[in-house]
């Protein structure tokens, strides 16, 4: 990444600039709280994201999403509570967090009157890049972003999918370390969607750290290490997307097809130890087995092999995010507790 | 990236070369953006159309004060109507594409954003004035007109053009187009109104180095004015840890110093001095005292070095707490011109009527905080706004033009409604009617003014307990 020199208003701010450690976590919020006239939009919220993860932000309308990743952009202050990024405090050491971290909006802004080329270049120079840096830095978002053909067009003529790709490549001119994207995917078609997916990929690969919000759950949990969930401004839930799918459930269920018909699944089922026929399905069964534990499931699934049971196909039915969600929100109402692990 | 490119394609470099790098990113992007609409181009074509017009009426009929005077009129709409006026949407603009956040991650600073779309629209202006100089020539030699005259008037409008450019641009930060209309409109009238009462003090002088030293005054002023109108707009889009607050402030007490330096000259134009440095101090009061409170975590950093910067910064600090300290300091330097004044012509304060003037001329700047804090407190933290105050600021004019009705329709009760409505307006008024000659209203004006420090102080107790905290 190249040095931007600080602007003369952060000067009182290198002077007294601590060093950035780099196995600092990439974003560390601390009892964070937001609260406007009449509104808690963010409610004293702690998580940590390490460097290089790819982590999902989830949640509904007016959740305190957008009012996190503002804060987190330096573009609002916290009513309480920290939130750092490598290490700096966004409200001590905003021209530090700026360096760091590549912002996309909801709500991308884009210029009419004004071509691809012309909006990249513009950024690059309100960045600082001189010379023939700024045209590499340019050229090398361009490349990325696949916009090498649409350089000459004008901003509002490209579709939305092209918008987003723009705006991701002004958000990567100045190679940020930390992005923080709310709702890149919002009103893509699904082609522009898995572009999109597939660029944030190749971004976390490279060992960026990506913060993404998202309505749509099964997208986020392609592309993300863990899944963050917020609910009335307060984390109710940040793990895995497999934890999220497990939850507290003791049993798991399998869904079997077979070569016969599904009577041979509920009478095998019945001398079983450790399986219970839950129901039939056109071509096979549901079966539950008593455990979560992989090796349990593995000696039922031999034994229904050993038994001679002609099966043609067998997966674990495992619960969808989005029922998850569902699920954990139902458990914070009946008792009053967010659930965090 | 993964795949960087070590030779960019040239076709990219050449594209990005039209404009050097040293020049602002910012008005790099405006002339790329502003001399690619089309009101940029018929405007420009439609003032060649006319020129070729005028100069051929001209030929046709040499001397002709038609001619001159659409020639004149034509070149007037272009710098002080038609390009000050695509200034406002200048800022705004920027909030309805939502770029604003988008810029403000950059380097550019609020200073830079506002200063980067003044310079593109006044390149743009210079654009036109270029298009019309051979014009200029032209008529000099068919036309029988006075050139060096023409020159400066077009000079002297150039200034006019960026003056009113940087009130466009610095009045569209307001996103409301309402309150962005009313302040352009009033503004203009304001400017105008000042030329002519200007320009018949010039007159009634009749001395040429006082018409001199009062021309020199306003040009002084005019750019002032221009710095002023886009640091008001700079500082509202600015994020909240930038400070140009005490810029600003400086900068207006310096401008009424550079007013009062007039007073060494051998000119008599005492009246205008005062009456520029009241505009300067009364509008850099008014942006001062609406200023949303800052982050006080970064922006008092640099006044915490010492007892000194603390004692600074309760004058120049950003937002309206240190704003209300700024008036005071505004209000005693008005008052320090004019004792110069009276020592420069040996005059004074006549009557209780005289000082009731002086004291409710500074409280008609600041009354409608007391409004704001007893009727619109919630508005007081970040979320202050200019469209408040100006709103406040209309109706209590509205409310002092009916008393006025009253007072002289009923003047019986002349007494009785200027004590019971303690407006700064309408005791003005009664002062320039000559009816507050008496020491009641000498009190009252004493009284709001303690009302309009107090208030403040004791509902937005909060605020200030915050503010000095920060500054231990």
């Amino acid at each position: 990444m190249s040095d931007l020199s600080e602007t003369p208003s952060e000067t009182a701010e290198t002077a007294v600039l601590p060093a950035g450690p780099p196995t600092t976590p990439a974003i560390e919020v601390t009892n964070l709280s937001r609260w406007f006239t009449g509104v808690h939009a963010v409610n004293d919220i702690s998580f940590t994201v390490e460097r290089g993860q790819v982590i999902g932000f989830v949640g509904a309308n007016g959740a305190g999403k957008t009012t996190t990743m503002r804060i987190l952009a330096t573009l609002d202050y916290p009513s309480g509570g920290t939130a750092k990024i490598a290490g700096y405090d966004v409200i001590k050491y905003p021209g530090e967090v700026r360096k760091r971290i590549g912002w996309m909006p909801d709500h991308y802004g884009t210029y009419n009157n004004m071509t691809v080329l012309e909006y990249l270049d513009f950024f690059a120079r309100a960045l600082g890049y001189k010379g023939q840096e700024r045209i590499e830095r340019i050229a090398d978002v361009m490349d990325f972003t696949d916009l090498g053909s649409l350089s000459d067009r004008l901003i509002d003529k490209l579709s939305k999918g092209m918008g987003q790709r723009l705006c991701l490549g002004r958000a990567l001119i100045h190679d940020p370390e930390v992005l923080i994207l709310d709702e890149p995917a919002a009103g893509l078609d699904p082609k522009a969607r898995v572009e999109l997916k597939h660029l944030i990929r190749i971004l976390a690969e490279e060992g960026k750290t990506v913060f993404i919000s998202s309505h749509i759950l099964s997208e986020l949990d392609e592309m993300c290490d863990s899944l963050l969930f917020i609910n009335q401004g307060k984390i109710i839930h940040h793990g895995t997307s497999e934890s999220l799918r497990k939850g507290s459930a003791e049993t798991s269920l399998i869904e079997v097809q077979l070569a016969s018909s599904p009577e041979r699944l509920q009478e095998w089922a019945a001398l079983a130890p450790n399986v219970t026929f839950k129901d039939a399905t056109k071509n096979g069964g549901r079966i539950e087995v008593d455990s979560v534990d992989d090796e349990v499931i593995a000696t039922v699934l031999r034994r229904m092999i050993k038994d001679d049971l002609p099966v043609t196909d067998f997966h674990l039915r495992e619960r969808r995010l989005e029922d998850a969600f569902i699920e954990i929100l139902g458990e914070i109402e009946a008792s009053g507790t967010p659930i965090v692990s | 990236m993964s795949k960087p490119s070590s030779s960019p394609p040239d076709p990219i470099g050449e594209s990005m070369t039209d404009f050097p790098a040293r020049l602002s990113p910012m008005l790099v992007k405006e002339l790329r953006q502003g001399m690619r609409t089309s009101l940029f181009a018929v405007a420009f074509i439609l003032l060649q159309t006319f020129m070729v017009l005028c100069f051929v009426a001209n030929i046709a009929d040499p001397g002709s004060s038609d001619a001159n005077g659409f020639f004149w009129f034509f070149i007037i709409t272009t710098l002080l109507v038609v390009q000050p006026l695509r200034g406002f949407n200048a800022l705004s603009s920027e909030y309805q594409l939502n770029t604003m956040d988008l810029i403000q991650l950059t380097k550019l600073s609020g200073w830079r954003i506002t200063l980067g779309k003044w310079t593109a629209l006044n390149a743009q202006t210079l654009l036109f004035v270029t298009g019309v100089l051979p014009y200029l020539v032209m008529r000099y030699f068919f036309g029988n007109v006075d050139l060096i005259l023409d020159l400066v008037t077009i000079l002297l409008l150039g200034l006019g053009s960026a003056l009113a450019s940087a009130i466009t641009i610095g009045f569209s930060v307001f996103k409301n187009f309402l309150l962005r209309g009313v302040l352009v409109v009033g503004s203009a009238i304001g400017v105008i109104t000042l030329f002519f009462l200007v320009k018949e003090e010039v007159f009634r002088s009749g001395i040429s180095s006082d018409e001199a030293a009062t021309l020199a005054l306003l040009a002084v002023c005019s750019l002032y004015g221009c710095f002023f109108f886009l640091a008001f707009g700079a500082s509202r889009i600015a994020y909240q840890s930038e400070n140009l607050a005490t810029t600003k402030r400086l900068a207006a007490l310096t401008m009424c110093g550079i007013a009062y330096c007039f007073f060494l000259l051998p000119v008599d134009i005492g009246a205008i001095i005062m009456a520029a440095s009241a505009v300067v101090l009364s509008f850099a009061v008014i942006d001062a005292v609406t200023e949303a409170l800052p982050n006080y975590a970064r922006v008092l950093i640099p006044f915490r070095k010492n007892f000194l910067t603390r004692g600074f910064a309760l004058f120049f600090a950003p937002g309206w707490i240190s704003g209300l300290g700024f008036f005071c300091l505004a209000v005693a330097a008005w008052w320090a011109g004019f004792g110069l004044l009276n020592l420069h012509t040996g005059d004074g304060p006549s009557g209780i009527d005289e000082w009731v003037a002086i004291l409710s001329g500074p409280n008609l700047l600041i009354f409608p905080l007391v409004i704001i804090q007893l009727f619109f407190h919630r508005q007081t933290s970040s979320q202050f706004t200019f469209g408040i105050y100006a709103f406040t600021q209309a109706c209590l004019l509205v409310i002092s033009m009916l008393v006025l009705v009253m007072a002289n329709a009923i003047r019986h009760y002349e007494d009785l409604i200027y004590s019971v409505l303690p407006l700064p307006s309408v005791l003005l008024f009664a002062s320039a009617d000559g009816e507050a000659n008496k020491p009641i209203f000498l009190y009252i004006a004493l009284i709001t003014t303690a009302l309009c420090l107090l208030v403040p102080r004791i509902r937005s107790h909060a605020q200030y307990r915050d503010f000095f905290k920060h500054l231990k």
